[in-house]
């Protein structure tokens, strides 16, 4: 039953029509009748005791339901995915201006808001720790008790000093990353239900609805079962929702006021509360010999996680992974630290780390080749790890691996294989062009020592459909239509018979997180384990109702066969005719499936989360043109050549690839959360700037297979990766048009300019 | 009867090993499992049983493989 009629089909998205109509209500659309508004009261400072709360004057207002502080908060007044040190509402402290102080519930949405202002909250400002390598000193005003630096990681592998002596080329740099922003269209918002029997339902985009219940549960100090998290479907995510945003908020405000409870965040108050990539300073060393072999790379990454952890320190301990990226580097001395300041909030964003260490290695990459006067494409391709191949962590890569077919398309891709001819025509004199190139792997699933595990229910409908139950919430990404082609195919039946149920705690079986690469692969997975054992109770039925031997059974058309019987003989039922006889008979045609990640065949002493056993794999091409009196950078090609293993939904890949090229494009030259002494300065779309489609250049994206055996079908993850080479690929070009390198990101026209002026 | 159990991430310091054998008499749950690992935070924990989410009163099987594990996730 592998046949692939759906997969690997170009299929429209099954949530197209209700996405592009309106029909479609997301969270922040939901009503509920006599619901009330939430609204939440942020910190006046970013780092400062709290020294009274008086809520008296909010509480009398007119429409004002519920006022809550610390004191109401029944359970854990904690939440955090590893470590729950981020308040639910702060009793004696403040640590960053979006830390949440009390809550309110009101008739309407402005007397919500109102009453947050008549609220007194008495705070004593401490020094502001803005400087993540400041607050890692001993003398540094601490964030938190324990110190500043959350989480360090170091690996050493070789003999990196003689590495470096013996080197014939050795560069080495600093590098700055931004703090970029999710910029998901609807912020966080959800509404809260509650019923008679105190049974609470909280409808809120994220990326995990089993974790949400957990931390829900574990702040209300309530059974879990009591609580149903509904997460599909989300206004987009990125990983901006992988932390708990607005749940226990919701929560809290429901089990108080027994009544609806809805919160919708304003951008402003996303943009400062809300969870960013983390910005790093990277000092990266990187070793050649004359020949163009690599042989050492030593690396500190030190990275900025605002006031609390969340994910910040599987965030660094990735970025070491892919810090020397698809290359083979025997030598390696790779540090990093998380850190604690009062900037705001980082956390999990599409490509966790990666970004930030491939900008500089990639970059690092580019001035050895050239230092050499090597081709920069075959010198990747000359370091490139292999299957089979020792990686820089120390584990094999047994999974398939992709880079050399990347780099192979690239070569033939126009922009790069027309490279002279196209920087020898740019549409101005003062204007320069340039292309440029970056690869990188991106590890897929949750890596050595967390377990990745996922889960899928079928249900056989009376009309015949198949309801397909699979928790990893569709967050915009595409993963939903995906299972619908994946499931169609291991049933033999159309996609337009597959009603995919996502993203519901009550309804779904826990597939773990929308994040990590890892929802196709792991749904797609579950999914062909339920399918086989569906498979196994369809037979029975039919094999009954037929009078023929189970072994005789054959699916596909929609329905199933007797294999032996001739052409054109009534011996085959449909689905829908199975459902009626098993509505018949009173039996529930209804299976589950599970599956377990396969991992590493190493891990890392102390560190878990890393390394990866699969990765995807991808090459990006930009071709950029560089106003040499302004600075300007526009991108004016990209060419996108990602490895999913086998492309489920070529068309689906194609937009993650469009979409990932753009947001890549951003992180490269226009966006940056500034945080000034802990005041956001660029709280909306006025001040934080994103590529817009005017800003968009053509992207052609080629795809290339390295089929994964343990994949569904051959498919690994693609979700992150389409957004990270790029970046490199973009300030490679910029190089290339102008001889300047870019050591740090956004390249704005000022700086550009001002790295021109330089130069010059 | 014999089940197989694996620690994950922070949970491995509940044991010295992250994979070993547990012996229970029949009609054993997970919470007597959960008990004599000594795991007091049962919030916040997943527990799965042959790949599927349990809790304390799911009967155990013998050469059942049970997996404990803290909900983190992420890229």
């Amino acid at each position: 039953m592998d046949e692939s009629r759906w997969v690997g089909a170009r299929v429209a998205r099954i949530d197209a029509e209700d996405k592009v109509t309106g029909r479609l209500k997301f969270m922040s659309d939901l009503s509920f009748p006599d619901m009330l508004w939430g609204a939440v009261l942020r910190s006046a400072y970013p780092h400062a005791l709290i020294k009274k709360i008086d809520t008296s004057k909010a509480e009398a207002m007119d429409g004002v339901v519920a006022v809550l502080t610390h004191r109401d908060v029944p359970g854990l007044n904690g939440f955090g995915i590893v470590v729950p040190d981020q308040p639910v509402l702060c009793a004696d402290k403040v640590r960053y201006m979006g830390d949440a102080v009390a809550l309110v519930a009101a008739t309407t949405k402005e007397g919500a808001r109102e009453a947050l202002q008549a609220i007194d909250v008495e705070y004593e400002p401490l020094p502001v720790v803005d400087d993540p390598e400041e607050a890692m000193l001993e003398s540094s005003p601490r964030v938190h008790a324990d110190g500043n630096i959350h989480h360090h990681i170091k690996v050493e592998r070789g003999d990196v000093d003689a590495a470096f002596r013996d080197a014939a080329v050795v560069v080495e740099n600093t590098y700055y990353t931004p703090r970029q922003m999710h910029a998901f269209m609807e912020t966080e918002s959800g509404v809260a239900t509650i019923d008679e029997d105190g049974n609470i339902t909280v409808w809120c985009g994220s990326q995990h609805p089993f974790r949400d219940q957990l931390q829900i549960a574990r702040a209300l100090g309530m059974n879990p079962r009591k609580i149903q998290v509904v997460s599909t479907p989300a206004g987009g995510a990125f990983g901006g929702k992988d932390e708990i945003t607005v749940q226990i908020y919701l929560a809290l405000l429901a089990l108080r006021t027994g009544r609806p409870v809805k919160i919708v965040l304003s951008r402003e108050e996303s943009v400062v509360a809300g969870m960013k990539r983390h910005p790093m300073k990277i000092r990266m060393k990187t070793a050649a010999a004359a020949d163009g072999t690599l042989l050492a790379n030593e690396v500190r990454v030190v990275g900025d996680t605002g006031a609390y952890a969340s994910l910040g320190g599987p965030v660094v301990n990735l970025a070491i992974e892919h810090s020397c990226g698809v290359y083979r580097m025997p030598n390696v001395r790779l540090e990093g630290f998380c850190v604690y300041t009062n900037n705001g909030l980082a956390g999990a964003f599409r490509g966790f780390g990666a970004n930030q260490v491939v900008f500089a290695l990639e970059t690092q990459i580019d001035m050895i080749a050239e230092r050499l006067g090597m081709d920069k494409l075959e010198f990747r391709r000359k370091n490139a790890l292999r299957q089979g191949d020792v990686a820089a962590l120390g584990h094999t890569m047994t999974a398939s691996v992709g880079t050399i077919a990347t780099l192979d398309a690239a070569s033939r891709c126009e922009i790069w294989a027309r490279r002279e001819e196209l920087k020898a025509m740019p549409s101005a004199p003062h204007k320069k062009r340039g292309i440029g190139i970056a690869t990188e792997l991106h590890g897929c699933g949750l890596g050595v020592g967390l377990p990745d595990y996922g889960a899928a229910t079928i249900e056989l409908l009376p009309g015949g459909r198949f309801a397909v139950g699979v928790s990893c919430p569709e967050i915009g990404q595409g993963n939903t239509t995906a299972f619908a082609q994946m499931a169609a195919d291991s049933l033999g039946c159309s996609v337009g018979d597959i009603v995919m149920v996502s993203g519901d705690s009550r309804h779904t079986l826990d597939s773990g997180t929308s994040t990590a690469s890892r929802s196709v692969y792991t749904g797609g997975n579950a999914i062909r384990s339920a399918a086989a054992r569906m498979r196994e109770i369809l037979a029975d039925v039919a094999a009954e109702a037929l009078g023929a031997a189970r072994e005789e059974i054959a699916f596909g058309r929609g329905g199933v066969e007797v294999r032996s019987c001739p052409a054109g003989a009534a011996r085959r039922l449909s689905y829908r005719e199975i459902a009626r006889i098993g509505e018949g008979k009173g039996r529930h045609l209804k299976a589950e499936g599970d599956f377990i990640w396969p991992v590493a065949d190493r891990g890392l002493e102390g560190y878990f989360g890393l390394p990866h056993l699969i990765y995807s794999y991808i090459t990006q091409v930009a071709l950029v043109e560089v106003d040499t009196l302004t600075g300007e950078v526009e991108v004016l090609r990209a060419v996108s050549i990602p490895d999913p293993g086998r492309a489920i939904n070529p068309a689906g890949i194609e937009a993650q690839s469009e979409g990932g090229v753009v947001m890549g494009m951003g992180y490269a030259l226009m966006e940056d959360t500034v945080i000034e002494h802990g005041i956001t300065k660029t709280p909306n779309f006025s001040t934080y700037i994103i590529p817009t489609a005017l800003d968009a250049p053509e992207i052609e994206t080629i795809i290339v297979e390295e089929p994964e055996p343990s994949g569904p079908f051959g498919a690994k993850g693609i979700g992150e990766a389409v957004c990270v080479p790029i970046t490199p690929a973009i300030t490679n070009a910029i190089h290339d048009a102008t001889g300047v390198w870019i050591t740090h990101i956004p390249a704005t026209a000022e700086r550009v300019y001002m790295a021109l002026k330089e130069h010059a | 009867m014999k089940v197989n159990v694996v620690l994950f991430g922070t949970m491995r310091r509940y044991a010295k090993e992250d994979k070993f054998q547990m012996e229970f008499d029949e009609g054993a749950r997970l919470g007597d499992l959960l008990d004599r690992l000594a795991i007091d935070d049962r919030v916040y924990i997943i527990v799965l049983v042959n790949g599927r989410r349990a809790d304390e009163d799911t009967v155990l099987t013998d050469g059942a493989n049970v997996h404990i594990l803290t909900p983190v996730g992420g890229g």
